[in-house]
């Protein structure tokens, strides 16, 4: 029993080791281009659309500085809201202190 | 008999509120300076000495920055994930305040690469989009640290939200290599044109793209260190914040 339940699971092992496999060499060959993209008349030119690409490389870049320094202000409103708190903190403090002065005993 | 483990362990509170943190840009200046320099090379390298791309044209140079911002990414996520597997391994403050900068800091560059990405697709493949396998693994593992990072904000967060954030983290690193393999494993649009055999790049956009993966890389590290920071000192406030109002309660107590 112990030794079809090895088999068994060395079965299994074997078989999470081989269908990744399988499915890639199932995938794998062929040549980029070997699937159609698009239909063409025969004789007539293709409509060929104007994307501009010099604007999509201006947006891209202009989208990564946003982006980045949309994140720096991000944390500089942190950390002020931090510096805020920290200072509202250190009067609570003082102010606990000096309660806690005028208890003392034999004061 | 195995203990059960506590809450993070935290280091005792001192008397005094935490020092203001102000902008100590003394330690970070040179990381600052370097990435400035590096982004500003990075700019005049893909302009000025990479050649344009002859099927794509100028759209191609979107390039010198998609890369290196998804090489980032993968940076700032992996440093996340480190975050995780230490936090529950020793559950401090440091390793938890690791996972949310490296996941926040990894989503800022993982944005650029999704919003960058389909900018050039559009003119290159004629769509903003499509289920392509490292398009959409990178989604995938974009939206696992976005849960990560929504575990642990606006507020801090408990010890169980921490927990579940540390293990997703580690869980969403997994995606990594799934994203970089994928166009070589599965059959995609999405170019392939660094891989172990060798770049299929003109010498010249080579350098170009050396020099902006070391700029990105500076910066990742640089806006890793600042987000770490503050989380530390977030945590620590709350910290005292905590203690202090257990404080004011018992002194409420006692007086009455």
């Amino acid at each position: 029993m112990r030794s079809v339940r090895r088999a068994g699971w060395a079965a299994l092992a074997a078989g999470l080791w081989a269908l990744p496999r399988a499915v890639a060499a199932a995938q794998a060959g062929g040549q980029e281009g070997d699937r159609a993209t698009a239909f063409r008349a025969a004789g007539d030119r293709p409509p060929v659309e104007e994307v501009p690409g010099g604007l999509m490389m201006v947006l891209a870049y202009a989208a990564i500085w946003l982006l980045v320094f949309a994140f720096v202000w991000r944390m500089a409103r942190r950390q002020a809201r931090l510096e805020r708190a920290a200072e509202e903190l250190e009067r609570r403090l003082q102010a606990a202190e000096g309660a806690g002065n005028g208890r003392e005993p034999g004061a | 008999m195995r203990r059960a483990r506590g809450p993070a362990r935290v280091a005792p509170v001192s008397a005094t509120a935490p020092e203001a943190p102000r902008a100590r840009l003394g330690r970070t200046g040179p990381l600052l300076l370097a990435a400035a320099a590096g982004l500003l090379a990075a700019i005049a390298m893909a302009f000025l000495v990479a050649p344009v791309e002859v099927r794509m044209g100028i759209v191609q140079k979107i390039f010198y920055f998609h890369v290196p911002a998804a090489y980032a990414c993968y940076l700032s996520f992996l440093v996340s994930a480190i975050g995780g597997a230490g936090y529950l391994w020793k559950r401090t403050e440091r390793w938890d305040a690791l996972v949310v900068a490296g996941a926040e800091v990894g989503l800022l560059f993982w944005i650029v690469v999704l919003v960058t990405g389909p900018l050039w697709a559009r003119k290159a493949w004629g769509v903003w989009w499509t289920w392509d396998p490292r398009l959409t693994t990178m989604l995938l593992a974009g939206l696992v640290f976005l849960a990560v990072v929504m575990l642990r904000g606006p507020g801090i967060g408990g010890e169980v939200e921490k927990r579940f954030a540390a293990g997703l983290a580690v869980f969403g690193v997994l995606d990594l290599p799934l994203v970089h393999f994928s166009v070589q494993r599965w059959r995609g649009q999405h170019p392939t044109v660094i891989t172990g055999r060798g770049g299929g790049l003109h010498p010249d956009m080579t350098k170009a793209l050396l020099v902006s993966l070391l700029a990105f890389t500076l910066l990742a590290a640089l806006l890793l260190v600042l987000r770490y920071r503050l989380v530390r000192a977030e945590l620590r406030l709350e910290r005292v914040r905590t203690e202090l109002l257990l404080r004011d309660g018992g002194e409420e107590e006692d007086a009455s």
